[in-house]
């Protein structure tokens, strides 16, 4: 269990913005991106397919390929401060975009692994779920014995629920759950400090998902390890994140923690996504969603990408593209210094020079009728 | 068992079904070794009524698909009817089952493998219409197969209409297979999952059109799904399956708030939902533990069973918290609550009343689920 909150950073991505490069033009999937993560901290990313949820964990992973191309950004790990304590940061921070291969194989799987949104196909079907595990233990560890790698694999799927008597099946003999199970088991063979959670859940029914998730909830209390949380399903998110992340068009727009974000959303599209599910209590509305659909990224709308399906949009939004800013969250009068600390939106409704009348009372009235 | 399937209208269901079961025979290299089956759908009983929908509700592998596709005709029963209207509908012939087509069309869950990628929309909304008869010539193709697009609002109607499959958007392609079903004019829609395979952002655009058509064609809808609360946003009824059997039936709203089958119960604590951890987030201190509680509750919940060799008796008793002996052997008939609800579960039988069940559920349920 976590006895003591702990405050320090884990890892810190600066202003990184990838694109892919294709015949028909540049697409820039994740654009101008920042944020820290905590230790401990559950992370969750949430948008719509295209958004750039996905592009963004594989770059923090080093895993994209060409035509993906990191333009800018830094990526800033901060190892192992939990157990040599409180050391200088800036001193021990490594550039994951900089490594090279030799410390990149170090880095993966002992310092960040990922669980796979297709546990399906990220298993490989040939090989039995012993092999597959105590191969990662054995690449990452050439000492280690066969009999402790055994035991190790038995240990990781008692972790994750699956009795041990189903090591040596093969993934085809596993129910979906199970081989999500499998995956998790895998990323946490080496007790790395952050897991990538690419939706993790997708396929998967609600009661499998809620009892993955209890799961994770407690291997998170008992080790401590950070996640990335990436889904499409807000409601999921509102759930178990600690701090969530709106992505659109490859941009962050808004960000701040469970509560304040499920309370006082204050991106039309974050509470447009909001009034997107209904709700399984209380009377029922008729809901309008959002108009539209998500743009081609390709050619994103200039200005805020959102504005040709706002229902707030003024002249300002069709020009000047918004950044992330610190908005007086819940409590807090006064906008903490930072990023990652309090709520932060890109909206010119919350600038005053932009927007002198301030943000509307309501944003609800542009989806609910 | 009680074969009235009571609900609070008197409208005539258009399409009934009563007593479906369907058989999966599996085929056994091994001579002398008793043929097995898996058994998808063992007892479902459920009728539609123009200009309403009717929720289906189900993990995977409860045989909700296989029950629309027993009643778009795609399998045969084993056993049990189905009635069209005042019409059975006949096992066999090409001629009855495309008259039968042009009333009852299936919206399939996949957009992305249910369109031919060969083939432009045009062609797929084509086939429809000549061959139930609508279209004699071009030029009334082409006018019906625009009011079409335009009923499922893809405009400009003229671009899509020579688009491919690839070049649309999923949300885009479902509206087309939407389309497709429409042409046929009919008067039941059965839709298999239909959002789930879109964008959170996209399903409830999708949810509103197929309530718009449901409302001005008076069509009968039967919406399966697995997410509780969009059966609640969508249909007026909502049935409850699981391993192949039909546990619970009323109207939506009775159904998702209050829950009496401990299966319905298990899958409405499951589902992702806001509001309950809102509730408990003005605790305070509490709140870090309260969060975790509330997804630890649920427990270790199991899985569905196989449907080769189904446990005997209610198919549940094996994750049931409240099993008793007699759940192990024989299905509980159908228990009606009044309202037009009806569960099928011991707890609530006529000789153990709702005490039991009361009882019974004090011992460790979460008590929001119970009334």
């Amino acid at each position: 269990m976590i006895t003591e909150v702990r405050t320090n950073t884990l890892l810190e991505i600066k202003h990184m913005s990838v694109d892919y490069d294709s015949t028909r033009g540049t697409v820039h999937a994740v654009n101008d991106v920042s944020f820290t993560i905590e230790r401990g901290q559950i992370f969750g990313l949430a948008g719509e397919s295209g958004s750039g949820k996905s592009t963004l964990a594989y770059a923090l992973a080093r895993l994209l390929q060409p035509p993906a191309v990191v333009t800018r950004g830094q990526v800033l790990y901060y190892p192992g401060v939990r157990e040599v304590g409180e050391t200088t940061r800036d001193d021990g921070a490594v550039d994951v975009l900089a490594l090279n291969p030799a410390q990149l194989r170090a880095f993966r799987w002992r310092e960040l692994s990922i669980v796979f949104q297709s546990a399906m196909n990220a298993l490989n079907p040939v090989l039995d779920i012993n092999t597959q595990i105590t191969d990662v233990l054995r690449a990452h560890n050439p000492l280690m014995t066969t009999a402790g790698a055994h035991s190790r694999a038995v240990e990781l799927l008692k972790l994750v629920g699956i009795a041990s008597d189903r090591l040596h099946s093969y993934p085809h003999e596993l129910s979906g759950g199970m081989r999500q199970r499998v995956m998790i088991a895998i990323a946490l063979a080496l007790n790395p400090e952050m897991i990538i959670m690419d939706e993790p859940t997708t396929a998967l029914d609600v009661v499998v998902q809620r009892d993955i998730l209890m799961q994770l909830m407690r291997l998170r209390n008992d080790f401590g390890f950070s996640v990335i949380f990436i889904t499409h399903d807000l409601s999921l998110l509102l759930e178990i994140a600690d701090t969530i992340a709106i992505m659109y068009a490859g941009r962050i727009v808004e960000m701040g923690t469970r509560n304040d974000l499920l309370r006082h959303p204050r991106h039309p599209y974050t509470s447009g996504l909001l009034h997107s599910f209904p709700t399984l209590h209380g009377p029922r509305h008729s809901l309008t969603g959002i108009a539209g659909s998500p743009p081609d990224l390709r050619s994103v709308p200039p200005g805020c990408a959102f504005h040709p399906r706002c229902a707030f949009a003024f002249a300002a939004c069709r020009t000047i593209v918004p950044s992330l800013l610190p908005v007086a969250s819940e409590g807090t009068e006064v906008p903490p210094a930072g990023r990652g600390q309090g709520t932060c939106v890109a909206c010119h409704l919350y600038d005053a020079e932009l927007n002198p009348e301030g943000p509307p009372e309501s944003l609800e009235s542009g989806y609910v009728n | 068992m009680s074969t009235n399937i009571a609900t609070s209208t008197n409208e005539e269901p258009i399409l009934e079904a009563v007593h479906l079961r369907k058989e999966f025979p599996l085929h056994s290299l091994k001579l002398f070794r008793p043929s097995q089956a898996v058994h998808a759908v063992e007892d479902a009983s459920l009728a539609l009524r123009p200009g309403r929908a009717t929720a289906l509700v189900g993990e995977s592998g409860s045989g909700k698909t296989t029950v629309a596709r027993l009643l778009a005709r795609l399998y045969t029963p084993t056993a049990g009817t189905i009635r069209y209207g005042q019409e059975m509908v006949k096992a066999r012939g090409e001629v009855t089952l495309r008259a039968y087509r042009r009333h009852v069309q299936i919206v399939f869950q996949d957009p992305f493998s249910s369109l031919n990628s060969v083939h432009t929309v045009r062609y797929h909304l084509s086939r429809p219409l000549r061959i139930h008869g609508y279209a004699h010539n071009t030029a009334e193709e082409t006018q019906l197969i625009m009011s079409l697009l335009e009923r499922v609002n893809l405009t400009p109607a003229e671009q899509f209409m020579h688009k491919f499959p690839h070049q649309l958007s999923g949300g885009q392609r479902q509206r087309v297979a939407i389309a497709r079903a429409l042409a046929a004019k009919p008067s039941v829609l059965l839709a298999d999952e239909p959002v789930s395979m879109l964008d959170v952002s996209i399903r409830l655009d999708m949810l509103n059109l197929l309530l718009r058509l449901k409302e001005e064609e008076n069509m009968a809808l039967l919406f399966i799904t697995h997410d509780l609360a969009s059966a609640r946003y969508f249909a007026e009824e909502t049935l409850v399956m699981y391993a192949g059997q039909m546990v619970e039936g009323g109207p939506s709203d009775e159904v998702i708030q209050r829950p009496k089958h401990p299966y319905t119960q298990l899958l409405l604590s499951a589902a992702p939902d806001p509001d309950r951890f809102g509730s408990t987030v003005l605790q305070g201190d509490r709140k870090e533990s309260s969060r975790v509680q509330s997804i630890v509750s649920v427990g270790e919940s199991g899985e569905p069973p196989s449907l080769i060799n189904p446990p005997g008796g209610c198919r549940f008793h094996p994750r049931c918290p409240y099993a008793m002996p007699v759940c192990r052997q024989q299905f509980p008939p159908r228990t009606e609550l009044g309202g037009g609800r009806w569960v099928n579960c011991y707890l609530y039988g006529a000789e153990n009343k709702t005490d039991l069940a009361a009882t019974t559920h004090a011992k460790g349920r979460p008590s929001k689920e119970v009334e």
